[in-house]
């Protein structure tokens, strides 16, 4: 259970000027601003529950998590995770959460694997019939068994991912960050790696605060997103939610039959008839965006099967992606659904 | 609790031993260093008579020797440490263990130091017993000197650690590494024998803990004549410092954590 009530922190930064005679005044300046890198946000997390915690570079989201693993001290506001509050029972806290950052190793990098997992078992005084339980749970989620002799340092990116995840729920936590898990990594890792998170948080019953730029991270393992932008949350709800408050858009790509009907015909032809309100039209591929909240997509393929002559078509649903976009290119739209 | 850092001090002595090049090169390096040492005083002495100062080669040439084999076991430098995982934002896989962050830094010098100790440390005072017989004297004033190094380590340490430390303000620890590798060699007559300073400086250094940290442990082997009561002087004189500096350690360590914060996203 984890509980943040309007949670800010600012950051003291200098103003830095230009160039080498800038840079030689600012060691003397005084001149301060202040940066707000998150903004009276507040987030009630379930036990159990893996959330998506989401926004453009900068947003704030590393510093949300900081705070969340006691490293820094919030300026305002209040977490309590486990009813404890991260920055004051540091020890305790640590204890008991589990972190993977995509961009840096906690893995002895010159060594056997193994020995990384030993030497974690001892800091969290795991005991002996917990740690060979959970080995055993990983061997069965993924092929590590081959992987343990291995030094981290010979091992392939997605090797390295798979071994962190797995060293990071060594001690059952029961609150795991990872931070951008699926970095850099090819389509069949990223799958496994989803898989494996999947799996670890239905069968430890691990809370899970995800942040990925990947929206098919997020669409797979996560219920629930929290976006963030400029530090301010600016929505948090199902993911079902989110793509219905943006409409229901579905695409239909169109090949048309040019010897018949010209694509400028076809679009005076379907916006006469529908309006700019339910449909949007794009030149280049000749895609109809349809508005659902305005019309049923059904009526506009029916008028299509009717009115125009076309070789080929297909259809698709607007993706998590899409409307994190728009979200993003809106800015700090308050589109706060709770 | 103590359990905890045990598989550090393991995981860092490993991973110097996993490079078994950089291992055997360090030998090479530390019987190269030696001998080069013989040979200079060698020549020296040559030139100048059997004895200079009232020291005889051997006197000199065991004494440099093992002062500086004791200066190799002592220093990792673990203020690089600190340095490379500030600048690239590393540090906070080391913050997020529910470990003592000075404790975390001590384990590691620890890891290294065994090493030292193997490459250099050993065989110096082996080699030293063989070819020069009748300077060292080891009895029961081995666990002294074992004691008393464990205490000059952890004044070391310390010194290390709040350089290290001082690097969450400045970002860089090179400057004040410097200054404190200065400060030390210079009061602990390592450039400079003690016995050419001037009056004033003179007693600061012996009030200052750098010069007994080689130097006593040193005599405690060598010198025959210590009696009880000056072991007890010479321990609780280091014991006294010990404890000062890893009281300013941790102050420092708690000062400066207010000001880190992690570099990169």
């Amino acid at each position: 259970m984890i509980e943040i009530e309007h949670l800010t922190k600012t950051f003291k930064v200098l103003n830095r000027k230009e160039g080498l005679k800038g840079a030689i005044s600012d060691l003397f300046s005084r001149d301060y601003k202040y940066v707000t890198a998150v903004n009276d946000v507040s987030i009630h997390i379930n036990k159990g529950e893996i959330i998506g915690y989401v926004g453009p570079n900068g947003a704030g989201k590393s510093t949300t998590i900081k705070m969340m693993t006691g490293i820094l001290q919030p300026s305002s506001g209040k977490i309590i995770i486990d009813g404890r509050n991260p920055y004051d029972n540091r020890n305790e806290h640590l204890k008991d959460i589990g972190v993977v950052f995509g961009q840096r190793s906690q893995l002895w990098w010159s060594l056997p694997v193994r020995e990384s997992f030993k030497v974690l078992k001892e800091i969290y005084m795991v005991e002996d019939a917990v740690y060979q339980e959970n080995l055993k749970l990983f061997e069965r989620l993924v092929d590590l068994e081959s992987l343990y002799g291995k030094p981290v340092r010979q091992m392939s990116l997605g090797q390295r991912m798979l071994c962190e995840v797995v060293a990071a729920f060594l001690h059952s936590p029961s609150v795991v960050f990872l931070d951008e898990p699926t970095i850099g990594l090819d389509v069949a890792v990223k799958d496994s790696i989803r898989n494996l998170i999947k799996k670890l948080n239905e069968e430890k019953g691990t809370t899970i605060i995800l942040t990925s730029h990947d929206t098919k991270d997020i669409e797979t393992l996560c219920q629930r997103v929290a976006i963030i932008d400029k530090g301010t949350i600016i929505f948090d709800n199902s993911i079902e939610h989110l793509k219905e408050m943006f409409g229901k858009y579905r695409t239909i790509r169109l090949k048309l039959n040019t010897d018949i009907v010209t694509y400028e015909t076809a679009a005076n032809m379907l916006s006469e008839k529908f309006g700019q309100n339910a449909i949007k039209i794009n030149g280049e591929d000749f895609s109809i965006e349809v508005n659902e909240k305005v019309v049923p997509v059904k009526q506009v393929l029916a008028f299509i099967m009717d009115a125009l002559s076309f070789d080929d078509m297909n259809m698709e649903d607007v993706g998590l992606e899409e409307v994190i976009k728009k979200i993003y290119e809106g800015g700090a739209v308050h589109v706060k659904a709770v | 609790m103590l359990k905890r850092y045990r598989g550090i001090i393991r995981n860092c002595f490993a991973e110097e031993l996993t490079y078994r090049e950089h291992f055997i090169v360090m030998l090479l390096i530390s019987v190269v260093y030696y001998i080069v040492l013989y040979f200079v005083w060698k020549a020296i002495y040559a030139g100048s008579g059997s004895s200079i100062n009232g020291q005889t080669f051997a006197d000199t040439f065991v004494n440099l020797a093992l002062t500086s084999c004791l200066v190799q076991c002592l220093s990792s430098e673990i203020e690089w440490n600190i340095h490379f995982t500030i600048l690239d934002g590393n540090i906070i896989i080391k913050m997020v263990r529910p470990l003592n962050y000075m404790m975390y830094m001590l384990s590691e010098k620890i890891g290294y130091v065994i090493t030292h100790i193997i490459t250099n440390g050993i065989p110096v005072f082996l080699v030293v017993m063989i070819l020069f017989p009748g300077y060292l004297h080891p009895g029961w004033n081995i666990v002294m000197f074992v004691f008393c190094m464990c205490l000059s380590f952890l004044m070391m340490f310390c010194l290390e650690f709040m350089a290290g430390v001082f690097a969450f303000y400045t970002q860089s620890v090179w400057g004040i590494s410097t200054i404190k590798n200065v400060v030390v060699g210079f009061f602990a007559g390592s450039n400079v024998p003690l016995s050419f300073f001037p009056e004033g400086l003179y007693r600061i250094a012996q009030i200052l803990p750098f010069k007994s940290m080689y130097h006593e442990p040193l005599r405690m082997l060598m010198d025959t004549s210590m009696d009880a009561h000056a072991y007890i002087r010479v321990i609780g004189f280091q014991f006294g410092w010990c404890i000062l500096l890893m009281a300013a350690a941790w102050i420092l360590f708690k000062i400066m954590s207010k000001r880190l914060d992690i570099n990169g996203g």
